[in-house]
């Protein structure tokens, strides 16, 4: 259920981001969302045009993303490895050491308009 | 035809909630009042455990209580029966607070004479953990019965929490749960996190738990 605070957040700093380059109808919203902020994309659609209703700006806009693969590096092995497909665990050493390096986040890429 | 304008961001989501939650730090900082952000699943013991831990310090330092529910103020008048100033939140059908409905509570109880503020947030192990409130701590609570694997599974959570309540502890001999595998489990996700196991109900392990939120709340107000 948290992809509607995850939209609210998104709308309110779109608005924002249009106001300040004099854009009033944003058509288009492009997301790039971490594999490991348990987002359901499917609920992310269904939110939406509820979401975006309440904020006149992104009334009409479209909203695309790409889901961004949860990559780690091992601080035992240096492996880099898929963070989700391995449950957090180094699949050559076995460590749970790591730096997350993609995937922790959800970033506003683009928006036309 | 009107030309259509493309704008580069590549901005975080969370960016401008980031930056409320650092000022409304700031502004605590300056008024000497620490905000404690607790969360855990619906039914853990979140109000009991307040509750008790009002009554137990009360004296010590001058609390105030914001309580966010999606609907219902029934929380907010069980801290309010104790005299304790507290207000209720509702968040409009979300599951989590943000640091701008943490701002608005804030406003709303008035912080400036309060040593303590705890915002008790919206039942859930998901959700809460995903938005920076503002809080100098965050503060989790599982209970006995909802099993010992949940650090496991809710990862953010035992992450973003510096103490973690095993509450319940009064019921551990109906259900198979396993101390030391939680504790393990929790210092997986966060080697820093200091447990505390308790029984809201009982009183047991309160000496400690309240040491520790004491502890905090004069380390943040004081220096």
């Amino acid at each position: 259920m948290h992809e509607l605070g995850i939209l609210y957040n998104m709308a309110k700093t779109v608005t924002k981001i249009a106001e300040e380059n004099n854009i009033d109808n944003v058509t288009e919203i492009y997301l790039e969302i971490g594999s490991l902020k348990g987002i359901v994309p499917q609920f992310l659609d269904e939110a939406f045009p509820y979401v975006a209703g309440q904020f006149p700006c992104i009334e009409k806009a479209v909203l695309k993303y790409r889901v961004i693969p949860a990559k780690g590096l091992c601080d035992d092995c240096n492996a880099i490895y898929d963070l989700c497909d391995n449950e957090g665990i180094c699949p050559r050493c076995h460590s749970r050491n790591k730096k997350v390096l993609s995937g922790d986040d959800i970033t506003i890429v683009q928006i036309s308009g | 035809m009107k030309d259509v304008k493309i704008i580069e961001i590549k901005k975080s989501i969370f960016a401008d909630n980031d930056a409320e939650a650092a000022r409304i730090r700031e502004k605590l900082k300056t008024e000497k009042t620490f905000l404690m952000n607790m969360m855990s699943s619906p039914g853990s013991g979140k109000t009991t455990t307040l509750l008790r831990t009002i009554k137990d310090i009360d004296g010590k330092i001058k609390i105030g209580v914001m309580e966010a529910d999606i609907d219902s103020s029934v929380d907010a008048e069980a801290i309010a029966a104790t005299g304790t100033r507290s207000i209720q939140i509702h968040t409009g059908g979300m599951c989590h607070l943000d640091a701008g409905m943490t701002e608005q509570g804030l406003k709303e109880l008035g912080t400036e004479d309060l040593d303590l503020v705890v915002l008790e947030n919206v039942g859930n192990l998901v959700c809460p953990a995903e938005f920076d409130t503002g809080a100098c701590k965050n503060v989790a609570i599982l209970s006995v019965p909802e099993g010992h694997d949940k650090p496991l599974k809710y990862p953010l959570m035992f992450e973003k929490c510096q103490a973690l309540l095993i509450n319940k502890i009064d019921v551990m001999p109906y259900f198979d749960f396993d101390m030391n595998k939680v504790i393990e489990f929790a210092k997986m996700r966060n080697s820093e996190i200091e447990i505390f196991p308790v029984s809201a109900k009982t009183g047991e392990g309160f000496n400690e738990w309240e040491n520790w939120l004491l502890n905090e709340v004069n380390q943040w107000n004081n220096n």
